[in-house]
């Protein structure tokens, strides 16, 4: 059995990783407002940020490429600045890959927030921490689990996203191409091989980062749980 | 009134709960808020501190407003002078006991020296503690290193919300002397919630009773806390009536300390700081007291006061009654057995001896 062709293997581990990224920057702020607020839009926020568990793949990427076409004014917007179409392209995939995770990063963390937050950022408070302080340097590291969790849902989701990549990206090897997509090319292809071989590169690879995360937190369990 | 005392006008109302609260309280000692819970004891500290914010008026410490509706004036906790020690303590899970105490040191604003730190360390006695992380700790230990946390931020003002709640008992007796000795120590005003009076009036020089988000009375330990036991449906049998007595002299080979309470004498461990000719109060709880009708003799308890049956409250529902007795002008109550009440065949107006066997002083 030779290795297929591995491109795809490392466009959607950028992909993932790209994602995970962006998703820490905006979910935490997010996650925070959520897990703080009292205000009356909070359910409906909420709701949103619930929307890609519970919608077909296919309808969020479907309005993704409605809002991408370069006549739409996000598409438009995005052809003005980069010279580039947004649909098609790997920009495209990260923006649709943000949406479809969302909820994985946003859940783990507000549940997290909500059980250390008040109580830690008040105790940090009379210590004389001020907000940010004491939200870097207590809430984040009293939720080190919450965040690893997170990142490690958000990533995996996205390695397996299948259903928005093939609307709002389509099939371009190399650029938008990911791998699962590829291994349904090879399926369809009738190429058991290479779909066999990426599939288990994929297995052994979830596999080993659920198995580290978990040995991870059950030593942090002896010192912070 | 000191410089540096605590000015309240507050008021704050919510859906099931309403606070109305216009009180100065004196910037030096420890001030007892006392009351039940649902009293808003907590609520109190915690407008005090900054995290909650009332509808109106305002929070003066000395020359600083903290607060003022009518100046729109609010200033955030973390820039609040003030120590703040939650209930159930909060120390940070994921950081050892000495990197607790170092991130309230950090962030200290007043200048502090290492001696600073390490008089605390030792008072606290916290010294073994520094390498641990906090769920390793006993409930003790974990209160101590709380409280030392608190006090590494040198607090003009010391906010504790039922330090010894979570305590047992032989905890809460090592921890409260300790507790006594640091704030005299430190001498930082402090405000001291509990709904526990052998704590309050042990350790409170001035009590604020709060009921319903009201407070009902503030005033002296010993003056508050005596109307507080008298009051119609409180249960006098964990209250213990206070009453006041001179000191006549000490028994260095004993250790004891003679009480005199009118004509009468009765001998008590010896304080350290009480000088002969001092008032003192002493509490007595009616179920350590026994009544005798001919003078005792022949016993163990070495303390008799001769007293007068003020009134007798004899419920029938139960096997015990409560006896109101006068010594001098002070009130005190004995819990017998209805039993003992017919044998003895007690009167109103009768003069008894009361035998106590165990009373406490209280500050």
């Amino acid at each position: 059995m030779t290795l297929p062709d591995l491109t795809a293997l490392w466009l959607t581990f950028r992909l993932a990783a790209i994602t995970t990224l962006i998703l820490l920057i905006i979910g935490t702020p997010t996650a925070w407002w959520l897990s703080q607020t009292q205000s009356r839009i909070k359910p409906a926020l909420e709701a949103m940020v619930a929307l890609p568990l519970v919608l077909p793949p296919t309808v969020l990427g479907f309005y993704l490429l409605v809002a991408m076409n370069p006549d739409a004014p996000l598409g438009r917007l995005w052809m003005t600045a980069t010279g580039d179409t947004l649909s098609f392209s790997f920009a495209g995939l990260v923006i649709g890959s943000v949406i479809y995770s969302l909820p994985f990063m946003v859940q783990p963390l507000q549940t997290s927030f909500e059980a250390t937050g008040r109580k830690a950022m008040e105790t940090a408070a009379s210590l004389g921490a001020s907000p940010l302080d004491a939200f870097l340097t207590v809430v984040i590291p009293l939720s080190v689990r919450g965040f690893l969790t997170a990142s490690v849902l958000s990533f995996a989701h996205t390695l397996g996203e299948f259903g928005v990549v093939l609307m709002v990206g389509g099939n371009i090897p190399g650029r938008t191409r990911v791998i699962s997509i590829e291994i349904y090319e090879h399926v369809e292809t009738l190429n058991y091989a290479d779909a066999h071989a990426l599939s288990l590169i994929l297995i052994a690879f979830s596999f080993i980062v659920l198995f580290c995360v978990y040995a991870l937190n059950r030593k942090h369990t002896v010192n912070v749980g | 009134m000191s410089d540096n005392s605590l000015s309240l006008n507050i008021v704050l109302k919510r859906k099931d709960f309403s606070l109305q609260l216009k009180e100065d309280i004196p910037g030096t000692g420890i001030t007892a808020i006392f009351g039940e819970s649902g009293a808003g004891k907590t609520t109190l500290l915690r407008l005090i501190a900054g995290f909650e914010k009332p509808h109106h008026g305002h929070i003066k410490f000395g020359q600083d407003v903290w607060y003022d509706t009518a100046k729109r004036i609010h200033l955030r906790a973390f820039k609040r002078p003030v120590g703040f020690m939650f209930q159930g303590a909060q120390l940070f899970a994921d950081k050892t006991v000495q990197q607790n105490l170092s991130y309230a040191e950090k962030r200290n604003t007043a200048d502090a020296n290492s001696l600073f730190k390490d008089d605390i360390i030792m008072s606290c006695d916290i010294g073994s503690l520094l390498g641990r992380y906090p769920t390793s700790l006993s409930g003790g230990e974990y209160q101590r290193v709380a409280l030392a946390r608190t006090l590494m931020t040198q607090p003009d003002l010391l906010l504790l919300d039922e330090p010894l709640a979570a305590l047992d008992r032989q905890r809460k007796i090592e921890l409260i002397s300790m507790l006594e000795d640091l704030l005299q120590h430190f001498r930082i005003p402090t405000l001291y919630v509990s709904h526990d009076i052998d704590e309050v009036s042990r350790i409170a020089d001035r009590v604020l009773m709060l009921d319903s988000g009201r407070a009902t009375s503030f005033g002296s330990t010993v003056s508050t806390l005596a109307a507080y036991g008298f009051e119609a449906g409180r249960n006098p049998y964990e209250v213990g009536a206070l009453i006041t007595g001179k000191v006549r002299g000490q028994d260095v080979e004993f250790g004891l300390m003679e009480i005199g309470i009118g004509s009468n004498s009765i001998w008590l461990p010896a304080l350290r700081d009480v000088d002969p000719g001092e008032t003192v109060a002493i509490r007595i709880s009616p179920k350590d007291v026994s009544i005798s009708v001919d003078p005792p003799s022949g016993l163990s308890m070495q303390n008799s006061l001769s007293c007068v049956v003020k009134s007798i409250d004899d419920d029938r529902a139960s096997a015990f009654c409560t006896l109101t007795l006068l010594v001098e002008s002070e009130k005190f109550e004995a819990r017998i057995t209805r039993k003992a009440l017919k044998t003895l065949n007690l009167q109103i107006g009768q003069p008894v001896f009361a035998l106590i066997k165990t009373a406490s002083f209280q500050r």
